[in-house]
């Protein structure tokens, strides 16, 4: 797959990989003019190493492939000098920086500070798959599970290990075949909620009061199965509140609540209060109205 | 049928998907209003609402939510303030296949301004899988400029998990 930043002419070559005559295209060293080349299959697995996609090709198929590749050829940067800063928010009460490249001790700092920064990183922690993480793109790509993800993030023992790459590599990796591509903000979340252990971020306290700007965007599917979420950040949407606050209105875990107050602090979705008095900030729902809602939402869990 | 105190609004544009949220969640199957589409609405589907979509979910104890979905057509926007009153939130459905989606949510963000300011509102985007581009970030900084408290998510509007989720979503900023 020859690709030259510096020349922007060339194709975008669809070959049917299920005939002898597309095998033999695929097995040879190609034009320089073509640019991008996806096997068309019966079935979407890799062949020769190439993308595949599944026949009857849809226009909607074509366009997410490319779609996928102008997003990495977008996110071409000089990572050479990048040097990766942790700041807990606009505020800057609360900062820890250090130089990407060494092992630190939360999976979860590695990617708030490639998101902040915008770099690109490879994270090893064997035996599972890397994870090829671009902060320009907001991608994280991997072969790696949800499931075998949060494994890495708990783990204690043997750290990730974090290099530099270059968008070069980064993008012949995440377009590659069997690479699952997820949002960087999705997996900071997951992360959190498993390896940040519920420990507040430095100078805050359970008494800043946070209001949320916006909704972290999820997969539909974590959604579903972590309501919490939309409680907690529907309350933080509507009024400022604090950690405790939080915790009495929801009566979740502490940590769950902690970990989530960090998180939309840390991805820039919250900003504290300052001017907020908070004996006053939780104005608690009408009596009645609370219990329409509590019977509304048994009523749909049940009908889940 | 009598209409209650407890309301549920779902509103936005033409093939938006709210007769199908609506039928994913009540417990009796959609009144509808639904007659073969004559105008520039052909493009996208054969039927479409004309007064309002009606349906239910009934609680333990009996009470009732009423669901309503209001018609599409700008031209009926008569309807919007009456299916609103008594209502308790409003579910925003922006389809994001349609020709300029972010205009189509801030349309009914201003038309729906007031009652969102007494209740609460909630954005589905939907088709979002097939939309050439996403619209997401677009729509939830329409959200954040006008300092409304709404949850924005793409959504299918025919999955039962997806419709619930949303709800979900919007009860928790009531």
């Amino acid at each position: 797959m020859p690709l030259s930043y510096n020349d922007t002419s060339g194709e975008v070559a669809l070959i049917n990989a299920d005939t002898d005559v597309g095998i033999s295209y695929l097995e040879e060293e190609n034009n320089d003019q073509v640019k991008i080349i996806l096997a068309e299959r019966a079935v979407s697995t890799a062949v020769l190493g190439f993308r595949s996609l599944e026949r009857p090709v849809s226009v909607h198929d074509l366009v997410n492939a490319l779609s996928t590749y102008c997003k990495h050829f977008s996110s071409r940067i000089d990572t050479a000098s990048a040097t990766a800063t942790i700041a807990s928010g606009s505020d800057g009460s609360a900062s820890v920086s250090q130089t990407v490249g060494n092992n630190t001790p939360l999976l979860l700092h590695e990617f708030i500070s490639v998101h902040r920064d915008k770099t690109l990183i490879k994270l090893e922690c064997a035996p599972y798959h890397p994870l090829y993480i671009n902060g320009i793109s907001g991608t994280c790509a991997t072969r790696a599970s949800l499931a075998e993800i949060h494994i890495i993030a708990k783990e204690t023992e043997s750290r990730p290990v974090v290099t530099e790459i270059d968008a070069a590599e980064e993008l012949n990796q995440a377009t590659s075949n069997d690479m699952v591509s997820y949002p960087i903000g999705t997996i900071i979340w997951q992360i959190a909620m498993v390896g940040a252990n519920g420990t507040i971020l430095p100078n805050h306290s359970l008494d800043t009061a946070v209001k949320l700007k916006s909704l972290p965007r999820f997969p539909r599917e974590y959604m579903r199965n972590h309501p919490e979420f939309l409680k907690l950040s529907g309350l933080i949407l509507k009024q400022s509140m604090t950690i405790r606050q939080l915790q009495q209105a929801t009566q979740l875990d502490i940590e769950v609540v902690t970990d989530f107050y960090n998180l939309v602090f840390s991805l820039g979705l919250s900003s504290i209060d300052k001017s907020a008095d908070s004996a006053e900030l939780y104005k608690k729902k009408n009596v009645e109205r609370e219990s329409l809602l509590s019977r509304l939402a048994k009523k749909l869990i049940s009908a889940a | 049928m009598r209409v209650g105190e407890h309301k549920i609004i779902f509103t936005g544009s033409v093939g938006a998907g709210k007769t199908a949220a609506i039928s994913c969640l009540s417990d009796i199957p959609v009144v509808g209003t639904d007659v073969a589409a004559t105008d520039e609405t052909l493009n996208k589907k054969d039927f479409t609402t004309v007064a309002m979509d009606y349906g239910y979910i009934q609680l333990e104890d009996g009470e009732l939510i009423h669901l309503y979905g209001t018609p599409g057509q700008e031209r009926f926007n008569f309807m919007w303030e009456i299916l609103c009153q008594g209502g308790v939130g409003l579910v925003l459905l922006v389809d994001a296949t349609s020709s300029d989606p972010v205009a189509d949510c801030e349309f009914y963000l201003k038309a729906f301004g007031k009652f969102i300011e007494e209740t609460g509102a909630v954005i589905g985007i939907t088709r979002a899988d097939i939309a050439s581009n996403s619209i997401y970030e677009q729509v939830q900084d329409v959200v954040i400029e006008k300092g409304y408290p709404i949850a924005v998510l793409e959504i299918d509007a025919r999955n039962n998990e997806d419709v619930n989720m949303l709800v979900h979503a919007l009860m928790a900023v009531l």
